[in-house]
């Protein structure tokens, strides 16, 4: 699991790469709750998720939680197949309210 | 017959019926949604109608008429079932049995002018309820779109439950229905109404099963054997239209038994139809009126079945019937209302989860859990929840806090659903709710279960309404306040009101609806009441019982006899094993014999529900009767007698006893209170409690009354039991007020005396401010008993086996026999000399054995007294026969009867609980005594 963040002008990149599971999900939290607390307007690119499972769910559930409750941006995007996977069953797309490029699978 | 003897057995038989009705009354006020009891009650009022035309009684069978046509409403859901109706009903009912009454033992006391007015105001009453009942359906019918997904009319929703649809069932007609009593289809008529609707029903289940196996000849043959039964007594009522209607019927079906064709979907659909019409055709035949459209429709129909299978080119068009005048709810109309429901989208699993927060630690993956439920239906809409995450500083991140609530689409049942969640269980709370239209199926399903089983849990998993892991959860969540118990005793506890019941647990948990529930609940009453009934139904004329026990009593003397003689002979051992086997069996004979006088005191309590149900509603007080110890056997002689004693006490408590809800609430106590009877067995005695949760007795006013009425001298000492003794005096009561019911102090002095009349005696017990008790103590009046016999002097005597203690040798030297009591390991015990009582004289040698050597005792007891019997043998055990005494001895105390022995010798059979009193009232004389001398001492020291 390998964590990217890109600082720019008005907002912060957060390349995830590698599996967003419950093994990685501790040292994940505070990872993802800095980077969220350091800028205004965080991405999370999720273009390189290998595995995604509930836990690692939970954790993007929570980020966003955060965001909204302290009035910052924070999506998702270039979801990688898994993470569109998950969020369909999960019927979540709604909540994170982010555009999705659907794979012509 | 003569004419009298047929009123006589008219009388008798519909006493059953009223009680049935009455019964089934109170049970519907309960769940008012229950067809079943409808059913019952209707047809209560039925066979009463149709007796009393047999017998000539007219005036019954009108007025039962006019009920009947009433619930007949309420039975296809016209009528709402309220709790004023159920009043009207009942005071119907009990109208019935005094025209009854009034007509066969001739009573001249009531007018006959007074019943034919009550009779006419009541059917005045009845005929309001229904117009305003009418009304009331309109004005609901305009506001609400009728809801026709089913017809089965269920009860109000829970709130618990806001998701259930009140899917009333309301007939856009019955607004537009005029008042009954225009209008009297004949008694013919009646008949062949009651009987085609029955038919009908039963061609519907036919067809069924035939939709589920288009193969089964033999539902087909019964289909159309029912069809052609309709055919012909349509005829014989001159019903041209159904009898014509019928025969195109019959006509089709026989192309199928031919095997012309096999039914299919078609065959289904026009038969269904054709039920439909035939039952609306009926209804007109009821109600009298014509109606255009439906012949209209009829017509279609014929035509379509005498064109098929031509009419196959056309769509498969559902057959419509204008539902004017109303279908009847009971059997067929679901079929076709289903047919045409809707694929509505309410109609879908409702399934809650909550993952527990150990549960992705455990390796459960909730997302797998999905995909695997996919594998058994479609997911059609799901809520993710995540409500359950604490803050971020909080949120462990391996714990899981995701649930999910999901409408699910499948065609499996609820213990397949249940086991798509077999690996993660533990790890998750589920709830499966099912769809609605599963709904109604389970409460039929309920409805149609064997009466085999009585338990609500079971019930609930055979109708696969709940399945067992639900049922042992609510189970541990009951049992969580009474630790220790196993599954079936908490059912059985439950089963006896104990504790929280289990069917509120899985309502309030979520597990099952409140409907499936009310089903299940009305079905297990169903069964209780049909068990009771099994015991009822066997009549046997009492003489011929009485003739088969006297009998048996003379088989266990002669084999008493018998033994005795082959105690002498020798070298006797076949013939001795032989008489040993004889013994046995006529100790079984008797035994059984006996039982057959027996009867469960439940029917005596059950009477009472109606008595509380009413006082309590007169009173403006509500009160509960609970019931236990209703399979406690008691002799049928007994059971008549005990009535009056009973109701006397029960009004009492309720009456006095139960204070007002406003009073209770003050107390501190729960405002609805409880009376409860309760009966058991206590060695050789059988006890009825009759008690209340009420404010107890005053002993202080008690005190006071009885020295208003002179009773006891002012000033005078006296234990808790002697004042409350005094309340079964003449004249004493606590009531500020007399009351229609009660309150006089004429009540509780006869009370005591019906009891002692019965060789009982009654105890009270009471607790200021927690309520009241009183204990009746019955013999078990058997005409054989288990005896010991003993000799005094040269007398036999027998004493009833159960009241025996234990039997002790009492050494003259240590202790003078003429003291007057004994101490048995530091017990005092009072000593009876039997010899003394009945003047038996003793001859000098035993006498003398008396006084140098030891004579045995006897301790005997009654309820919590015990008492030595000196007695001079020990002779054994035996069955002994009681032989009543004669009017010579009948007021001979401390005798209870008498009893032949083997060698044809005659004992007497003491009767302890007299013995013990007698005893206990020597002894209060002596206290009393004792006290005047002291005031007569205090008063000369003055």
């Amino acid at each position: 699991m390998q964590l990217e963040i890109e600082q720019h002008a008005d907002h912060c990149v957060l390349r995830l790469i590698g599996e967003l599971v419950i093994s990685h999900a501790i040292e994940l939290k505070d990872a993802l709750l800095d980077a969220l607390n350091d800028c205004q307007q965080l991405e999370i690119d999720l273009a390189e998720i290998s595995d995604l499972d509930s836990a690692g769910m939970q954790l993007l559930l929570l980020l966003k939680r955060e965001a909204l409750a302290s009035h910052k941006d924070c999506h998702l995007s270039n979801h990688s197949s898994v993470v569109v996977d998950m969020l369909e069953t999960y019927q979540l797309i709604g909540y994170f309210g982010d555009p999705l490029v659907i794979s012509a699978r | 017959m003569s004419k009298h003897k047929l009123l006589q057995l008219f009388a008798l038989e519909s006493q059953e019926t009223l009680q049935q009705m009455e019964d089934s009354l109170l049970q519907l006020e309960a769940a008012p949604a229950d067809k079943e009891t409808i059913n019952v009650v209707f047809r209560a009022v039925h066979t009463i109608k149709g007796s009393a035309g047999v017998v000539g009684l007219n005036q019954v069978s009108e007025f039962s008429h006019s009920i009947e046509n009433l619930l007949d409403k309420a039975r296809s859901g016209k009528l709402k079932i309220t709790p004023d109706f159920i009043r009207l009903l009942l005071n119907c009912r009990d109208h019935i049995g005094a025209l009854i009454g009034q007509s066969t033992e001739e009573q001249t006391e009531v007018d006959n002018q007074t019943l034919e007015q009550r009779s006419s105001a009541l059917v005045e009453q009845l005929q309001a309820f229904a117009a305003q009942q009418a009304a009331l359906t309109a004005a609901e019918t305009q506001r609400a779109k009728p809801v026709t997904q089913n017809t089965v009319e269920q009860p109000p929703p829970t709130p618990t439950h806001p998701t259930v649809p009140a899917t009333v069932a309301t007939h856009p007609s019955s607004s537009s229905q005029p008042p009954s009593g225009i209008y009297k289809p004949s008694k013919l008529q009646n008949i062949f109404l009651m009987e085609s609707k029955d038919i009908l029903g039963r061609i519907s289940n036919e067809l069924n099963v035939l939709a589920n196996r288009p193969q089964a000849v033999e539902a087909l043959n019964n289909v159309f054997m029912s069809m052609h039964t309709i055919k012909g007594s349509s005829g014989l009522v001159k019903a041209d239209g159904i009898a014509q209607f019928a025969q195109v019927c019959e006509s089709f079906l026989q192309q199928f038994r031919n095997g012309v064709h096999t039914p299919d979907t078609h065959f289904q659909n026009l038969m269904t139809g054709s039920v439909q019409c035939l039952n609306t055709l009926l209804d007109e035949v009821s109600s009298g009126q014509q109606n255009p459209e439906l012949h209209s429709c009829v017509e279609q129909l014929i035509a379509r079945l005498k064109a098929y299978p031509q009419s196959l080119d056309a769509p498969v068009a559902k057959v419509v019937v204008p539902a004017l005048p109303p279908v009847s709810a009971s059997d067929s109309g679901q079929n076709v209302t289903r047919l045409d429901a809707p694929d509505v989208s309410a109609d879908n699993w409702h399934i809650s989860l909550r993952f527990h927060t150990d549960a992705m630690r455990n390796g459960i993956e909730p997302l797998a859990t999905l995909q695997h439920l996919k594998s058994l239906g479609e997911i059609l809409h799901l809520n993710t929840l995540f409500d359950a995450m604490p803050p971020a500083s909080q949120m462990n991140p391996e714990h899981c806090y995701l649930g999910f609530e999901l409408e699910f689409k499948t065609t499996a049942n609820k213990a397949q659903i249940e086991s798509a969640f077999e690996l993660v269980h533990k790890d998750c709370d589920i709830r499966i709710l099912p769809p609605h239209s599963q709904l109604s199926e389970y409460i039929t399903l309920i409805q149609t279960l064997p009466e085999d089983t009585l338990k609500l849990g079971e019930m609930l998993i055979e109708s696969g309404t709940l399945t067992r892991r639900e049922l042992e959860t609510g189970l541990d969540l009951q049992q969580a306040s009474l630790p220790g118990d196993d599954e079936e005793q908490a059912l059985a506890r439950v089963e006896a009101g104990g504790s929280r019941k289990i069917g509120e647990i899985l309502v309030t948990e979520g597990m099952v609806q409140q409907d499936v529930v009310d089903a299940a609940l009305s079905k297990q009453q169903q069964i209780r009441d049909s068990r009771a009934r099994v015991q009822k139904n066997i009549q046997v004329n009492a003489e011929k019982l009485d003739k088969l026990i006297n009998l048996v009593g003379e088989l266990v003397i002669a084999n008493a006899g018998m033994n005795l003689l082959l105690q002498d002979l020798k070298e006797a051992d076949g013939l001795r094993e032989n008489a040993s086997l004889m013994s046995r069996l006529v100790e079984d004979i008797r035994n059984s014999t006996l039982s057959m006088r027996m009867v469960q005191i439940g029917g005596t309590f059950n009477r009472f529900r109606r008595l509380v149900h009413d006082l309590s509603h007169d009173l403006g007080k509500n009160i509960e009767l609970n019931i236990s110890g209703a399979e406690t056997e008691l002799d049928k002689s007994m059971v008549e007698k005990i009535t009056d004693p009973l109701t006397h006490l029960v009004r009492n408590a309720i009456d006095h006893g139960i204070e007002s809800a406003e009073q209770r609430r003050r107390a501190g106590k729960p405002e609805n209170g409880s009376v409860y009877l309760h009966a058991y067995h206590d060695s050789g005695s059988i006890v009825i409690e009759v008690g209340d949760d009420g404010k107890g007795l005053d002993l202080q006013k008690i005190m006071q009354k009885s020295i208003e009425r002179g009773l006891i001298p002012p000033g005078q000492n006296l234990t808790e039991e002697d004042v409350l003794r005094l309340i079964f005096e003449p004249g004493v009561t606590t009531a500020e007020r007399v009351t229609q019911l009660s309150g006089r102090g004429v009540g509780l002095d006869v009370v005591k005396r019906d009891i002692n009349a019965l060789n009982g005696t009654v105890d009270v017990i009471t607790e200021p401010g927690q309520g009241t008790t009183f204990q009746i103590y019955l013999p078990l009046t058997l005409a054989i008993i288990d005896g010991f016999l003993l000799s005094i002097g040269n007398s036999s005597f027998v004493i009833p086996l159960d009241r025996i203690v234990e039997c002790v040798a009492y050494e003259t030297a240590k202790q003078d026999i003429e003291q007057g009591y004994l101490n048995l390991r530091g017990k005092v015990l009072p000593l009876l000399h039997i010899h003394n009582l009945f003047g038996i004289h003793l001859d000098e040698s035993t006498a003398a054995t008396r006084n140098q050597q030891r004579a045995n005792i006897v301790v005997v007891h009654y309820g919590n007294q015990e008492a030595g019997l000196v007695v001079d043998e020990l002779l054994g055990e035996l069955q002994a026969v009681i032989k009543p005494l004669g009017r010579l001895f009948e007021n001979l105390s401390g005798v209870s009867g008498a009893t032949i022995l083997g060698s044809g010798e005659v004992a007497l059979i003491l009767d302890v609980p007299a013995l013990v009193q007698r005893y206990a009232n020597q002894e209060r004389q002596h206290a009393s005594r004792r006290t005047q001398v002291q005031n007569k001492l205090q008063i000369t020291t003055h």
